[in-house]
């Protein structure tokens, strides 16, 4: 896999602490990385278990890493590898992608981390212009622990229509990212 | 429609997917979708990142936020915490780092209570001959589950193992004594291990008393006693590391090296293992009217090449033009070496003394070479097929014309005609990377059809390949690691001679890559001489 970055590639090989490079270079990547590892889990929640997974096998494997510029391609492989981990974990009983699907998806995703780290950046101003409702409505149904089925039962409305609400968010935001980043796909 | 080309209903399943309530029908449906629509893929994953995006700012706001809401109106919606809480990256590093530490330090060390907890052993037990235990008592029998961090012994005997999540298989020999530190790491005081490590278990790593070996490739034996360890690259390679933190070293397929008792390095030695892929060489220049007809082409040896660098692809460019007519316009090969006439035995294994035989030589081995096999065959049975394969480095299928199949090494030509293609890395073939390619499927009659198969090498003499069909919904038996054994793509029975020979090749892929085929008489797409072509995809 080729490095894709036209820039933020600042981190060079040095001779610091590994861990400490190791979680400097994490940290400079997750936001991407969780957002590659996204479009393959159905599930919002199996993001933090596959991205836990992929920081550890990271780390092990850190000392292989030659070029720290590679980070962020070199962890979509690792990712790629956890993705389909947890879908053969899972495939017995839920409703999982294909792994050719998967595969497809994490492959065309792995030459995309310079539109992703874009698009990130587009969305801080995008979800700015969101009106406070709907902005804190995304908030909390995307906190870790939330069940739609909760939030439905106390706002009195049913599961279905918060759901529409959400993909409304959803799209709204995603015409926005995509008027900023020019190639995003719209 | 909405933007993309993507309909509201094609929107609507990309939004359900993400919000993980899509039904078995819908999933189908947007399987489908995702297959064959590129632009509904790129919406997928910026819609994935809208997500992402919102799960970070929650994850940064959402107590603050919560609170306040839940406190300003009591018929506002509550985050209820259900499920479990999201680690943050601190902890888990935290966690990493202890794991680590435990690994370095903890040699040898009997489990310790947390082996308790996890309730699935992180490798099962294939086959047992001679006895086995664990931590010096429990008898192992096969099925039997190993845990983290327990101890298995042997005094004689031999000992498979699959590790569960990692993939990793394991053939060890007594006497054997070794600690099955996790999912990814063993700790070996005594005996020989043999592993292949699928694509998903790479960075599996093997601990002796000096010397660690991590995987970064297909498959290794470590060896250890009391008087250092040994290893040899079976495919792959390794990085090789000192348990005192000098600088890794890498070793390649087919090097050796033994360490004494202090991690000296006493010996190390280099071979080419991949040309020990077995070569299928009868009957490739026995033409006959069963079998597709075709030739090699490559530059003659007076051609002046202006190649630039040795993966640079001349020959594939060269028949792109020949490709993108459809198979019509020869034109290209007019300059070409050819080989003598050939017949179609499928593709399969070491292809490295083709040129040789077949009568190509002498051409300029550095501009590579292809063959070319070229007919009207009639599929075994109506239906919907897709092809498997790999090559080192060009594999090309077309039906009636149109390319439906790339199996092809990243430095072909052939990528530039973009053939859709799906990559398994799980199913491993012949030594590649990506694992076996697979074309979208195709559906056919069973009329005759216009068959075309391009497959060669780049430059050099290193050249391999596997080309296999599926019929869907045809059962097949399947390898451990879950890889059917599609049949061999074949255009004519396999003579006795072929048949041996392709046996030998089956042993060689099932021990050393875990990938196999298999050749079955009902699928072999019999030529026919009929100039007819039907193909509905």
């Amino acid at each position: 896999m080729r490095d894709t970055r036209k820039q933020g590639s600042t981190v060079k090989n040095d001779s610091t602490d590994p861990h400490e490079t190791f979680l400097r270079l994490w940290m400079q990547h997750e936001p991407e990385l969780r957002a590659f590892v996204r479009s393959c889990c159905p599930k919002a929640q199996e993001v933090d278990d596959v991205m836990q997974e992929v920081s550890v096998a990271a780390l092990r494997k850190f000392s292989t890493l030659d070029n720290h510029a590679a980070f962020g391609p070199w962890s979509c492989l690792i990712a790629r590898y956890e993705l389909l981990s947890a879908r053969r974990r899972h495939a017995r009983d839920r409703l999982v992608l294909s792994e050719d699907i998967i595969a497809m998806l994490a492959d065309e995703g792995a030459r995309e981390l310079d539109l992703r780290r874009e698009q990130l950046q587009a969305l801080d101003q995008c979800i700015k212009k969101l009106t406070p409702d709907r902005r804190e409505l995304a908030i909390t149904a995307y906190s870790a622990g939330t069940t739609i089925r909760e939030m439905a039962r106390r706002m009195k409305k049913t599961e279905g229509s918060l759901y529409q609400m959400l993909a409304r968010i959803r799209t709204e935001l995603h015409r926005c990212v995509s008027r900023k980043v020019p190639g995003a796909s719209a | 429609m909405t933007s993309n080309n993507l309909t509201e209903n094609d929107e609507d399943l990309l939004h359900r997917y993400l919000d993980g309530v899509l039904t078995r029908s819908e999933l189908e449906s947007l399987e489908q979708l995702l297959r064959s629509n590129a632009d509904a893929r790129a919406q997928l994953r910026s819609l994935a990142t809208i997500d992402a995006k919102w799960q970070q700012v929650a994850m940064n706001e959402s107590s603050t936020l919560i609170s306040d809401a839940c406190s300003r109106t009591q018929d506002r919606f509550e985050a209820t915490r259900q499920r479990r809480l999201s680690i943050p990256l601190w902890a888990s590093l935290i966690a990493i780092a202890a794991s680590m530490a435990i690994a370095a330090f903890g040699w040898f060390l009997p489990g310790n209570d947390s082996t308790a907890q996890i309730e699935t052993g992180i490798a099962r037990v294939i086959r047992v001959e001679g006895q086995a235990t664990v931590d010096g008592g429990r008898p192992l029998s096969q099925g039997a589950d190993l845990f983290s961090g327990e101890v298995l012994s042997m005094s004689n005997g031999l000992i498979e193992l699959a590790f569960r999540d990692s993939g990793v298989h394991v053939i060890a020999t007594a006497p054997l004594k070794v600690k099955l530190d996790s999912d990814q790491r063993m700790s070996l005081a005594n005996g020989q291990v043999k592993l292949v490590v699928p694509p998903q278990g790479i960075g599996f790593v093997v601990d002796t008393e000096k010397r660690r070996f991590i995987d970064l490739g297909t498959s290794f034996v470590v060896t250890a006693n009391s008087l250092g360890s040994e290893v040899l690259v079976l495919d792959g390679k390794i990085s090789v590391e000192s348990t005192n933190h000098e600088p890794a070293s890498l070793m390649n397929e087919g090097e050796f090296a033994k360490f004494d008792q202090n991690g000296r390095i006493k010996k190390r030695t280099a071979s080419r293992l991949s040309l020990a892929l077995p070569e299928v060489s009868a009957a490739a220049t026995n033409v006959n009217t069963r079998s597709l007809a075709g030739f090699a082409v490559g530059y003659s040896p007076s051609a002046e090449l202006n190649k630039k660098h040795i993966k640079e692809d001349l020959i594939g460019s060269q028949l792109l033009p020949l490709i993108q007519s459809g198979f019509q316009d020869t034109g290209c090969l007019q300059a070409l070496h050819k080989s003598e006439p050939l017949s179609f035995r499928g593709i399969a294994g070491a292809y490295h003394d083709f040129p040789q035989r077949t009568g190509l030589e002498p051409y300029t081995e550095s501009g590579g070479w292809l063959s070319w096999y070229h007919g009207n065959v009639v599929p075994p049975r109506s239906g919907r097929y897709r092809f498997w394969g790999y090559a080192d480095n060009h594999l090309m299928v077309a039906i009636n014309g149109m390319p439906v199949f790339e199996g092809s090494r990243r430095d072909s030509s052939f990528k530039k005609l973009g053939i859709s293609r799906t990559d398994n890395p799980a199913l491993p073939c012949l030594i590649a990377p990506a694992g076996f390619a697979c074309s979208d499927w195709i559906e056919v009659t069973d009329q005759p059809l216009q068959l075309d198969i391009l497959f060669g090498e780049v430059g050099g003499r290193i050249t391999s390949g596997l080309l296999l069909i599926e019929r869907e919904g045809e059962n097949y038996e399947e390898t451990f690691w879950g890889q059917p054994k599609w049949p061999l793509f074949l255009t004519e029975s396999p003579t006795p001679g072929e048949t041996s020979e392709l046996n030998r090749l089956l042993v060689h892929l099932e021990e050393k890559t875990m990938g196999s085929f298999s050749i079955a008489e009902d699928a072999i797409w019999k030529v026919q001489e009929q100039k007819a072509s039907n193909t509905n995809e």
